[in-house]
């Protein structure tokens, strides 16, 4: 016991010693062990918005039953539907009202007694029920008077629900009441069935109702994966980057633990002591990084969780709090996670301490390899890691990101050859003697300085590469935006609108065009895939092509046969290869055509082919016309209120792609705020070790500074030669970086999105991205180096 | 391709129908536990109370009582198939009011020893789904229908739920008397020791029941017998009161028992019947009934284990739940199944549990 205190005293006097020194040792500990919790919280807080998404995800509506002569679904109608057990529907009374204040409310009529019984205090059946923020869209003021045009004066009430924010909502019952035009249903909405049961509707539907499928909304939870894959992946990266920086400082703060250990045997102390009070150390460290890594943790949850809450928000309505609130099991993760830092970090010391020589002939092994050892072994790494890396499939998205994640690993352990390579080139082509010396000093420097250089890399390159795909995503889904949404206005007819709205849109003389849309669906093998047509050059221009025949316009129009990407990736079919796609209703014999394109269809999950329309109606049958695409001279909120007037159809079959695209594009932004801001809180990480590593390395090697000074060096040129060294290692990181980058970058558009999600977009080098990354890098690193450097240069 | 482009990114940000809208606010509202059944005691509107100057005169009382909050017609059947498999059959139609306007539900269940298969379905008088006739008493709400040849009895009673792959049906024909059971003080029942809560209730106990029903895939011809309760009212519990355990027992072929427990935090009510076969009704003052709850509600919600002292007529009986999982969960949960019992008299019976 007294030989074990005696142990404890020497390693307090060296943590008290080397203060500084083990306090960065402990706070990068800290810091592994907060980057992969942080996000570990971050997904575990966030997972009831997830569960929110997924099950708005999962739509509940999966189908409409629409009218198909008239306006209305009546009672009798529904009421025989659910006496023959289709409980699943529901009906929905949906108009809009003119009031006297210019403006025009959107009505929609539920049956609203369930919610007005389990939530009195918001729902009240006999209200008109808006949203504070429709109520100031409406002008209401405060007396909330809805001032129809023609009796009744109606009083409104505000719902504090952010799920009816665009409507006025009512009780059908008292829809009913209020406005005796209306007497049934405007549709009804149709929960998930089972095919079977589908298929009963269907067959049970009276002669003058239809019934029609709602709209797909599976993309999003691509959108969710893509957003957790991110976060993940990231938090991975930042613990393996802080575990470099950990390992590094274990590496200089245990320097003498080796030394002293030997003395300890020397005096007679049994090696379990040794190992006990070594066990002890660690046990210290894993609580003392836990602690600090729940704190760090709580500081950048608090950063990101509202960040996180915006984005889901942004992307599913979901109304987040942003709280973070704990949860015992964080402290349980936290000890999981820094034990396994204290380990990754300590394990090469705990080697040398148990090693014959110290255990059993108390003498003490040489701890720091040499340069040559150092090279050599960097060699047998890459060798090694590149086998594994050619053994890795590319079979799925998880086994590519770990291929590339070795790639990553393999050039890292490139970068110390790398930086002797380029330092030998320029020592060779550079003649003054001064630069020669920095070189020269540089080159034997590397493999100390190895460890923090490679937190850096890996940070700056794992930055640029998620820069890279953010901008290819956002260029390309704006050319896909821009190309794909180019009518002024699309209009979406239900059974029986077609006539009239063909008729609207033949008078309307500020009309330039407009296209009709009609599509059916067919079978690629065994894949159902939709079939589209293209009938005008106008609509063949809004096809953004990934790879295309040349042909003449006439040709394209008349022979297009083109499908899009997912379908090409699926079926493995490439540019002039034949497919053959039937129907099982056609008596056409199979349709066989030849790939003229492959367009770039992002979020569709569905397979689709687009034909030119007189090839497909020759071939294909079952053809839906489904709606108009409008292009105006001059597009104004006039046309559109009047067409909706004059024609009675619903706000909801109309889309004004030009607003579509503003808000699309600004979701997706918002899906990689936070991609952006885990990027830079990692390379501020890898900066930290870099500010850590220099003023650690520095001051180790101060007797070799001291002689420079006595060799005549001035403090400023003690200051610059080290600034220097540091920056052309810095520069160099970056040079190995960007090629580097541009691979992963690559690999993550062209082969895990098109694996994970089924659609590839091209990569865009975007010039930005490298530079802004670098510069963030840099910016970071020289007022951390010029602090220490500085501080050792006083001393010296 | 356009059009999918245009609705996914839409469906991103419009708004859709909100069918979801009680999961989604339910989250939010979660926070602090008030027994949903109290929702149902509130009122902002006046409704008519129950009075023990009421005359029940049937087969009128077999009619909606609009005037008053709620009411429910509630059937349940101990049934046995032809391999001697217990199977158990509730039904209740329930109508609600608030703010005048008038909610009919109904819950269904079938059960056995190994699984627990329930449906719901939901009406209003406007939407044309849902049709209460009287004499004879006629019920539909969607697909499901209560049908008497002659006031209330005979009775064929069909439902079913289609919904899932586990698809089931029971179509049963109910043979019985028109000779009902006013509990309480000629059907003021009251529901509470000191506050002037009660109910109009009345029970039909011997009820013969045959049919037929689809389980498993596999039709199941059954005999048993059923047991009808109807009552209406305008409030259901006092802020003190909890929920309540609720059973009815056919301890002989010709003698009926009914018995429950309002839990309170200050007192708990109770309140018991005995019902003869010759139309007689024998009411039980709360001292001569004992019911104790064996099972800790610490290893599962609901207790499945009660014991069952009426000293002065020699009933003294376990009762044990048949299948635990036999609960209910249409916005406010509670359990509604089989209980076997042994003791002075052996026997099968219902539970509901509600509150927990």
């Amino acid at each position: 016991m007294k030989q074990l205190m005696l142990i404890f005293q020497v390693q307090y006097a060296e943590y008290k010693q080397n203060l500084l020194l083990n306090i960065g040792f402990i706070l990068s500990l800290g810091i592994a062990t907060s980057t992969l919790l942080s996000i570990l919280i971050l997904n575990h807080a966030s997972k009831q918005q997830y569960q929110q998404a997924n099950s708005q995800l999962e739509s509940p509506i999966a189908q409409y039953i629409l009218p198909k002569r008239g306006n209305t679904v009546s009672i009798e109608d529904f009421a025989k539907l659910r006496q023959q057990g289709f409980n699943e529907l529901q009906g929905v009374l949906s108009f809009r009202k003119k009031l006297i204040n210019n403006q025009t409310a959107y009505f929609k009529a539920i049956d609203l007694l369930p919610l007005s019984i389990s939530k009195p205090d918001i729902y009240d059946p006999t209200s008109i029920l808006l949203s504070q923020e429709y109520a100031n869209q409406l002008n209401l003021g405060n007396t909330l008077q809805l001032q129809l045009e023609e009796p009744p004066k109606l009083t409104a009430k505000i719902i504090d629900s952010k799920l009816w924010h665009d409507v006025a909502l009512l009780d059908i019952a008292y829809a009913w009441q209020l406005f005796p035009e209306y007497t049934g249903f405007s549709y009804l909405i149709v929960s998930e069935m089972t095919p079977n049961r589908l298929k009963n509707l269907n067959s049970s539907l009276p002669e003058n109702l239809i019934l029609q499928q709602s709209f797909n909304i599976e993309e999003r939870s691509g959108f969710a994966d893509a957003l957790h894959l991110n976060l993940t992946a990231l938090a991975l990266l930042g613990f393996i980057v802080s575990s470099f920086i950990a390992f590094q400082g274990a590496n200089q703060a245990w320097h003498k633990r080796c030394e002293l250990m030997s003395q300890l045997r020397l005096l007679g102390i049994s090696r379990m002591e040794i190992k006990l009070a070594l066990m002890f150390e660690a046990v210290f460290l894993i609580v003392i990084s836990s602690i600090l890594g729940v704190m760090l943790a709580f500081i950048m949850v608090s950063f990101l969780l509202p960040i996180l809450g915006f984005t889901l928000s942004q992307l599913y309505q979901l109304q987040s709090s942003g709280h973070f609130t704990w949860d015992w099991l964080y402290l349980l993760w936290s000890v999981m996670i820094s034990t396994l830092a204290v380990f990754l970090a300590l394990v090469k010391q705990f080697k040398l301490i148990n090693s014959k020589k110290i255990s059993l002939f108390s003498k003490q092994s040489k701890v720091n390899l040499t340069d040559e050892k150092f090279f050599k072994n960097s060699l047998y790494f890459i060798g090694l890691t590149s086998i594994l890396f050619f053994m890795i499939p590319e079979a799925s998205w998880h086994s590519i990101m770990f291929k590339y994640g070795v790639l990553l690993i393999i050039t890292t352990a490139i970068l110390p050859l790398f930086l002797y390579f380029i330092f030998s080139v320029l020592n060779k082509l550079i003649t003054r003697y001064q630069l020669n010396y920095i070189l020269q000093d540089l080159q034997n420097q590397i493999s100390i300085r190895f460890l923090p250089l490679a937190a850096f890399y890996i940070a700056l390159t794992t930055s640029i590469a998620a820069s890279l795909m953010i901008a290819s995503f956002e260029s390309a889904f704006t050319k896909y935006l821009d190309q794909h949404l180019d009518e002024d206005l699309y209009i979406r007819f239900k059974v029986g609108e077609k006539g009239k709205i063909e008729q609207w849109l033949n008078q309307n003389t500020n009309l330039d065009e407009f296209v009709l849309y009609i599509d059916a669906k067919g079978l690629a093998g065994k894949d159902t895939v939709a079939v589209n047509t293209v009938n005008s050059k106008r609509q063949l221009s809004s096809i953004v092509f990934k790879s295309q025949v040349m042909q003449s316009l006439d040709n394209v129009l008349e022979n297009g046969c083109f499908i899009n990407e997912q379908l090409a990736l699926k079926r493995n079919i490439l540019l002039s290869d034949k497919i053959k796609i039937s129907q099982n209703t056609s008596k056409h014999s199979p349709f066989i055509c030849t790939v003229t394109g492959i367009y770039y269809d992002y979020g569709n999950p569905s397979y689709e082919i687009t034909l030119g329309k007189k090839l497909a109606q020759k071939h294909l049958n079952g053809f839906k016309e489904i709606g108009f695409g409008v292009y105006f001279k001059s597009i104004d909120d006039t046309s559109i209120t009047d067409l909706v007037e004059k024609l009675n159809i619903d706000d909801s079959q109309l889309y004004q792609p030009s607003q579509i695209k503003k808000i699309a594009l600004k979701v997706f932004k918002q899906t990689f705020i936070l991609t952006q801001a885990i990027a830079v809180v990692l390379l501020s990480i890898a900066c930290f070790g870099l500010f850590l590593s220099a003023n650690n390395l520095e001051l180790a090697r101060k007797s070799q500074l001291y002689i420079l000074i006595s060799l005549g060096f001035s403090k400023s040129a003690l200051f610059f030669h080290m600034l220097i060294q540091w920056l052309l290692l810095a520069c160099g990181c970056i040079l190995l970086s960007w090629p580097i980058a541009s691979i992963l970058a690559d690999v993550l558009v062209s082969k895990v999105l098109p694996s994970s999600f089924g659609w590839s977009m091209p990569l865009l080098l975007e010039t930005s991205s490298f530079v802004s990354s670098s510069i963030i890098g840099l910016v970071c690193l020289i007022p951390a180096l010029s602090l220490v450097l500085r501080k050792v240069n006083l001393k010296a | 391709m356009k059009l999918i482009v245009l609705s996914t990114m839409l469906l991103i940000f419009a708004c859709s129908e909100h069918l979801t809208t009680e999961n989604t606010e339910k989250n939010l509202e979660q926070k602090k536990y008030v027994s949903p059944l109290h929702r149902l005691a509130d009122s902002s509107q006046t409704y008519e109370m129950p009075s023990i100057d009421n005359q029940i005169n049937f087969p009128d009382a077999h009619s909606p009582k609009k005037s008053y909050r709620h009411e429910w017609w509630y059937i349940t059947a101990n049934l046995v198939t032809e391999q001697g498999d217990n199977i158990g059959v509730q039904w209740t139609l329930f109508r609600t009011a608030i703010k005048g306007k008038h909610w009919y539900f109904a819950h269904a269940a079938l059960g056995s020893d190994k699984q627990h298969l329930s449906a719901f379905r939901n009406a209003r008088e406007e939407l044309g789904n849902v049709s209460i006739n009287n004499n004879p008493f006629i019920a539909s709400i969607d697909d499901w229908k209560w049908q008497s040849s002659s006031e209330l009895l005979p009775a064929k009673l069909n439902f079913a739920d289609f919904k899932d792959d586990n698809q089931w049906q029971v179509q049963l024909d109910l043979q019985g008397t028109n000779q009902f059971y006013l509990q309480g003080e000629q059907g003021y029942n009251r529901k509470h020791a000191k506050l002037p809560i009660a109910s109009h209730y009345y029970s039909q106990p011997f009820i013969k029941a045959a049919g037929r029903i689809l389980l498993d895939g596999k039709w199941h011809n059954v005999t048993g017998n059923a047991w009808f309760d109807r009552e209406w009212g305008s409030q259901m519990l006092a802020p003190d009161q909890q929920g309540w355990d609720w059973f009815s027992l056919r301890l002989k072929p010709e003698l009926a028992l009914m018995v429950y427990r309002i839990r309170s935090d200050n007192k708990d009510f109770i309140y018991a019947s005995l019902m003869h076969g010759n139309g007689n009704i024998e009411t039980l003052t709360p001292d001569e009934v004992k019911l104790i709850s064996i099972t800790s509600t610490v290893q599962s919600t609901y207790p499945n284990h009660f014991k069952i002292k009426i000293k002065k007529h020699a009933i003294d009986i376990d009762v044990k739940t048949i299948n635990k999982d036999q609960i209910m969960r249409f916005g406010i949960e509670y359990f509604e199944g089989m209980v076997n019992f042994t003791g002075s008299h052996t026997g099968i019976g219902f539970l509901e549990m509600t509150g927990y």
